[in-house]
């Protein structure tokens, strides 16, 4: 399967938001297009991109399982991964951001500014976690906390029954083995995320 | 003694109103914070439990309202335990503050506090009445 020209426009049409793009191909090692910012950014002239090796400009980072995704668009999944891309004109080692399909076709975008290094992202990161945390907290107080009250006193309450000579009905033992999996439930949809 | 537990979480009330009475106390449940106020106008309470999280407003405002009105030993029950939320509790009138889940243990230790403080005070005020203290 080829790369559509809808993707080659995409790539070009990037440079409307000076964002440094490229599509290669790793069997072929080579970069088929590019932008004129990705030219920039890489300090290369367009003859010297075409006769270059791939592989002897960008680098990419292992992707783990978690960062593949099937989409509808594509019959086989994409690999999300990090990339690093060396720049002749600056000397410095770009970083980016790879989706590679399994057909050996991959689009690069790289991070003009440093915006993955930046303080803003580790502000929004920051409060990302907090937020996190926060709704985390809350969640656990709702559930799990609360139920474990109830259930902490069931069993005092029950302690003390029995210590007074009292058997406890099967209703009792019942509610228990209730309250236990009430538990279960709100830490397994927590842990799901499907209570937050 | 006479204990008003505010808590609205159904299986919560149904034990710990069970723990108290096998304890010998004598429980009166309020679901939020307008009946628990009805409550404390109504009758006289050693011990006031309440959550902090209540379905018509918070433990601290409820506390704020009534603090006036009863003597009662105050502890607040909350799944919030930062610093900052111990203080308000204690700014506000509850004496103790106990973080959610907690033990019927820690609960029982607390409700000894009370009715030495309860049985002090009901000493202090007999003495005083008489005109003898033996209180330092």
């Amino acid at each position: 399967m080829n790369i559509s020209s809808e993707s080659n426009a995409i790539c070009r049409g990037l440079d409307e938001f000076c964002l440094p793009a490229a599509l290669m191909h790793i069997g072929r090692d080579r970069l088929l297009t590019w932008n004129r910012n990705f030219l920039e950014a890489v300090g290369r002239e367009e003859e010297e991109l075409q006769a270059l090796p791939a592989s002897e400009l960008v680098v990419f980072g292992a992707s783990s399982p978690k960062e593949i995704a099937e989409c509808k668009e594509f019959p086989s999944p994409i690999h999300f991964g990090a990339c690093t891309i060396r720049s002749v004109a600056t000397g410095n080692m770009l970083v980016g951001r790879s989706f590679r399909r399994e057909d050996g076709y991959v689009f690069v975008m790289l991070d003009p500014v440093g915006i993955e290094s930046s303080g803003s992202v580790a502000e929004a990161k920051l409060a990302g976690q907090q937020l996190e945390r926060g709704r985390m907290r809350d969640a656990l107080h709702r559930t799990v906390a609360q139920e474990l009250v109830a259930l902490q006193f069931a069993v005092a309450a029950l302690k003390i029954g029995l210590e007074g000579g009292r058997t406890p009905t099967a209703g009792e033992v019942d509610r228990l083995t209730g309250l236990l999996n009430e538990m279960a439930d709100s830490i397994r949809a927590l842990t799901q995320g499907t209570k937050i | 003694m006479t204990i008003l537990l505010i808590e609205n979480h159904e299986d919560t009330v149904t034990y710990m109103k069970r723990f108290l009475e096998q304890l010998g106390h004598e429980v009166v449940v309020a679901a939020d914070a307008r009946s628990a106020a009805n409550a404390v106008n109504a009758h006289r309470f050693d011990v006031i439990l309440s959550d902090i999280r209540l379905p018509d407003g918070d433990g601290w405002t409820l506390m704020e309202q009534i603090r006036g009105k009863t003597p009662a030993y105050a502890i607040a029950m909350s799944g919030l335990g930062s610093a900052g939320d111990i203080v308000r509790s204690h700014s506000v009138g509850y004496q103790d503050h106990l973080i959610k889940p907690f033990t019927p243990d820690k609960l029982r230790e607390m409700l000894k506090k009370a009715e030495l403080v309860a049985t002090h005070g009901a000493r202090r005020n007999l003495q005083s009445r008489s005109g003898t203290s033996d209180i330092i």
